[in-house]
């Protein structure tokens, strides 16, 4: 569904993407995983076009659009949704207001009883109902993430973008966002792509992995394939992060990092 | 020898720095004068979103017009006071109303306003706009195929460039006023007079000029007001924030002054106007 081919990104001469190649099928969810710094934002950034790559290109089904005009561009983008890491609600917005932005700017015909019917329901989807007259200032970390995600579901997107969905929140949120997550894409079966460096997380929503070190793919796979790939830096990851079930698989390649 | 070498290297050192500061300025200004092209584009590019012109109208206009009565009603008392003092060891003192009016109208009235409205919401406009960006509001809107110059920029130009001709209106009333009250309860000046020599001094153009004056000040704080907030790095934070919003008033205050001088001279040297 997405295809993302060769792409490099620098930063004042720093490479931060250095030919990344990844692909994004439909209907997967993909956890994107990494150190901090290594490029996991700005991959989702260039694929919504919020910044654009050195060189390379990135397929949206058959459409190449990494040199696309705004006017197209902003097409794609009504495909796409997408949970900010701060969740980057507009502050000066209710949460109804917030959720309905995109309905309010692309389906002006819509009246306001059908808006507020689907603000409705897509706050319902991620179990907040209640909330539609507050502010973003007066919600929790967990509820601010809650609203983005309702927010990004709006326009009923075929591909969700997660940025860090659970950075910041507390166990007992994570895990309840990572459900959300998983609950999600079992419900609409949308393409979700969960740029994370929390191992937890990515093994509990994945169905697909792909590890990014160096501003390159070094593994990717099923959740049972990427904990047989031997690369040290991967298993680094896999090993201080993931669940216990995972670390108590009878995998040699785990044991030999293990040291058991 | 070596002191020699050292001058010169410390003057080549000097000259880079000139050399870059310049270079950054005039990248600056190249942004800025991008941003302005863009919001004048998506002006006349529908679809046209009145609630949006409308909110920033009362936010801007409505909310400013008692600091702007104030100010132009002193500004005017000042020179009403200044006025009579100067003029009248020359017995000419009856030409104070005249001064007041002529002054207000043509200069004081859009320049007073103009600092009054850089300061409020030129500054509030960076304030907001900088604040969404290291929030990513600015990318969370871009990604939901929203264009944030059409958005955010364009209504908060438009309502600078329509309310900063309507408050120097109030403005400039509120001055010759406070130009009377000053000069008739403080020194031995008839009313009825004053307001014949207000009258006589009132001209069309003069009004034209001053609306003129006060829609380009508009312009300019809209315009430098969203650049800074714009230009903000998602990276800046609450520092970055302070420092783009203390920037934009700056800058607003300089282009204020800059724009008065040409227009001034465009308006009555080159155009001719009175």
């Amino acid at each position: 569904m997405i295809s993302v081919k060769n792409i490099t990104k620098s930063f004042g001469g720093k490479n931060v993407l250095n030919g990344l190649s990844l692909e994004i099928p439909r209907g997967e969810t993909v956890a994107v995983m990494g150190r901090s710094g290594s490029g996991k934002s700005v991959l989702l950034k260039i694929i919504t076009g919020l910044l654009a790559a050195d060189s390379g290109e990135i397929w949206f089904d058959d459409t190449e659009i990494s040199r696309l005009s705004t006017r197209k561009m902003n097409v794609i983008r009504r495909k796409i949704g997408m949970l900010f890491q701060s969740a980057a609600l507009f502050d000066s917005m209710t949460v109804a207001e917030n959720v309905a932005f995109m309905l309010s700017q692309h389906k002006r015909d819509m009246s306001k009883r059908e808006v507020d019917a689907i603000v409705d329901e897509k706050l319902s989807l991620v179990d907040l109902d209640g909330v539609q007259d507050l502010r973003p200032a007066e919600l929790s970390g967990g509820m601010r993430k809650r609203v983005g995600l309702a927010r990004a579901l709006a326009f009923n997107p075929e591909v969700i973008l997660y940025d860090e969905p659970t950075t910041g929140l507390d166990p007992v949120t994570c895990t309840e966002i990572n459900q959300l997550i998983k609950d999600l894409h079992e419900k609409l079966k949308v393409t979700s792509v969960v740029v994370t460096h929390d191992m937890h997380s990515a093994f509990s929503v994945a169905t697909r992995m792909v590890m990014i070190h160096d501003g390159k793919q070094i593994a990717y796979g099923r959740p049972d394939e990427i904990i047989n790939i031997d690369n040290p830096i991967l298993q680094q990851f896999v090993l201080f992060g993931a669940p216990d079930q995972i670390l108590n698989m009878e995998n040699p390649i785990l044991r030999q990092y293990l040291g058991r | 020898m070596d002191q020699q070498s050292t001058i010169n290297e410390s003057s080549g050192g000097f000259y880079h720095l000139i050399i870059v500061r310049l270079h950054h300025v005039l990248s600056e200004v190249g942004r800025a004068f991008t941003l302005f092209f863009q919001t004048l584009v998506q002006i006349f590019r529908p679809p046209f979103q009145f609630d949006l012109l409308i909110k920033q109208l009362l936010l801007i206009g409505f909310n400013s017009l008692t600091v702007v009565i104030v100010s132009g009603f002193f500004t005017g008392m000042v020179l009403g006071v200044q006025g009579y003092i100067q003029l009248k060891p020359y017995a000419v003192e009856g030409s104070v109303a005249r001064f007041v009016c002529v002054s207000v109208v043509k200069e004081l009235g859009p320049m007073i306003t103009a600092f009054v409205l850089a300061g409020r919401i030129g500054a509030s406009i960076t304030a907001e706009l900088s604040t969404m960006k290291v929030t990513e509001q600015i990318d969370a809107m871009e990604v939901m195929g929203t264009n944030p110059v059409k958005y955010l920029v364009v209504p908060r130009f438009l309502a600078c460039s329509i309310m900063l001709p309507t408050l120097t209106i109030f403005s400039t009333f509120a001055g010759i006023a406070g130009g009377f009250i000053a000069v008739v309860t403080l020194f031995d000046v008839n009313g009825s007079f004053f307001l014949l020599e207000v009258q006589k001094n009132l001209f069309v153009g003069s009004v034209l000029i001053s609306l003129i004056k006060a829609t380009s000040f508009g312009m300019a704080i809209a315009a430098v007001g969203c650049y800074k907030g714009f230009s903000i790095s998602s990276a800046g934070g609450a520092e970055g924030v302070g420092v783009a919003t203390t920037g934009s008033a700056v800058i607003s205050l300089i282009a204020i002054l800059v724009l008065d001088f040409v227009l001034n001279h465009v308006l009555f040297n080159i155009l001719g106007m009175m």
